[in-house]
């Protein structure tokens, strides 16, 4: 059994997999999509990707579980790659942060895959995202989008994006009524408040508290 | 006087016997996860027979399930509130309480366990304990926040909604921040979460 014809202009051009791989990447999203991951079997994605079970054992030995798996850490760079791009087009750090929250949160809106899963199967996403795992997450990210903000701070970067990231994920995950992070009007509010400042903040060191003085409590 | 979030207070607390069922069950389900935990284990750790269980539980180890996770947000943010009432204002409560409710969590057996073992379990009291406790939390920050020097052109109930959001985040991974140096946690409270929002951090 042969492989599939190339994709023309795949998203997964810039990553090392071959045809019948990528096919079986398009295949994961597609059918995570439509049925999430539970229900979602090798032979699925074999249809879905037009190769044999035999071939996408071939291409991913592990099976769906190694499929799926792929699927989501590609995701999750590309996600991040884009991000990156977004911020490294801005002229200045706020305007960074705003076009990498909006990106990230439009992004996850607009993800069928990940909506589904949200909605239908929250315990594959929860041990990721929800705690212990989560300062993984926290990492990659500060990792990924590294180089676009370090020209703008380069000792504060790697906090500034995890805040950044904290923000995105909070509202995601849980709607506010009054802060939509898809309106990039309401991000620059949120982040001229509430990011912004921590830059200043960052380069003049906060000066220590003295425990023994006594602090004001207005009335 | 602190108010612990009033949300989470809905268990009908009908004495040291309910309690006491709660509190064994806690041990339990830290000790062995829920699948393992019958309800004689938690008979036997509690002291008092099977019955007496039922009679309180009438639905049986889902409904002690059910409660004790209730029950443990509760007391974990009743524990908050008091450990952090004698800070004199917001930024002292915010350093102070980060660190404990941290450090508490990451420490709690059962849910560590649970989420280690059957993180759907706790899904579905998750996703609706999440929202009260932000709200929970927003509610206590408000008169806090009242209290303080506040930047200019600061929405009171926008902050708090921040601040409870992020405070949260904290409490679950603290990320790039060492909760256990006191000059972090200082810098994360002053330099980060408050910067934008007190006229002066630092002094505050």
């Amino acid at each position: 059994m042969g492989a599939p014809e190339p994709h023309v202009a795949s998203r997964y051009d810039d990553t090392p997999f071959d045809a019948t791989q990528r096919a079986l990447l398009e295949a994961a999203g597609a059918c995570m999509a439509r049925w999430g991951v539970t229900k979602t079997t090798v032979s699925d994605l074999a249809v879905e990707a037009g190769c044999s079970r035999a071939t996408a054992y071939r291409a991913f030995p592990g099976g769906k579980k190694q499929i799926m798996a792929t699927y989501g850490l590609v995701e999750l760079q590309l996600f991040f790659a884009e991000a990156s791009r977004c911020a490294a087009d801005a002229d200045s750090v706020g305007d960074a942060l705003v076009e990498v929250i909006t990106m990230a949160a439009r992004g996850l809106a607009e993800h069928r895959g990940f909506q589904f899963m949200l909605a239908h199967e929250p315990g594959l996403v929860l041990p990721y995202l929800g705690f212990t795992n989560i300062d993984r997450l926290y990492l990659l990210a500060a990792d990924a989008l590294a180089g676009a903000f370090e020209r703008f701070d380069p000792g504060h970067a790697a906090k500034l994006i995890e805040l950044a990231t904290r923000i995105t994920l909070s509202y995601t995950f849980q709607p506010s009524a009054a802060v939509d992070l898809c309106d990039a009007d309401q991000v620059r509010r949120l982040v001229d408040r509430h990011l912004t400042p921590t830059i200043t903040a960052a380069t003049t060191p906060v000066p220590g508290m003295n425990p023994s003085t006594p602090l004001a409590v207005p009335a | 006087m602190v108010v612990a979030p009033g949300q989470l207070r809905s268990i009908a607390v009908t004495g040291d016997t309910r309690e006491r069922i709660l509190a064994a069950a806690v041990t339990c389900v830290g000790r062995t996860g829920f699948a393992h935990t019958s309800v004689d284990a938690i008979a036997d750790e509690a002291g008092v027979g099977r019955a007496t269980v039922y009679r309180h539980f009438p639905d049986g180890k889902e409904q002690i399930f059910d409660d004790l996770i209730e029950w443990e947000i509760a007391r974990f943010f009743a524990d908050l509130a008091v450990h952090v009432e004698r800070q004199p204002g917001l930024a002292r409560r915010l350093e102070v309480g980060i660190p404990f409710a941290h450090r508490v969590l990451s420490e709690h057996d059962v849910f560590q366990k649970v989420l280690e073992t059957e993180p759907e379990r706790l899904l579905p009291h998750l996703s609706t304990s999440i929202p009260l406790i932000t709200d929970a939390l927003r509610v206590y920050l408000v008169p806090l926040l009242r209290a303080e020097r506040l930047a200019p052109g600061v929405d009171v109930e926008e902050s708090a909604d921040y601040l409870a959001r992020m405070v949260l985040t904290f409490i679950q991974g603290s990320g790039e921040w060492d909760l256990d140096d006191p000059a972090q946690v200082e810098a994360l409270v002053r330099g980060h979460l408050l910067v934008g929002i007190l006229a002066d951090p630092s002094s505050a």
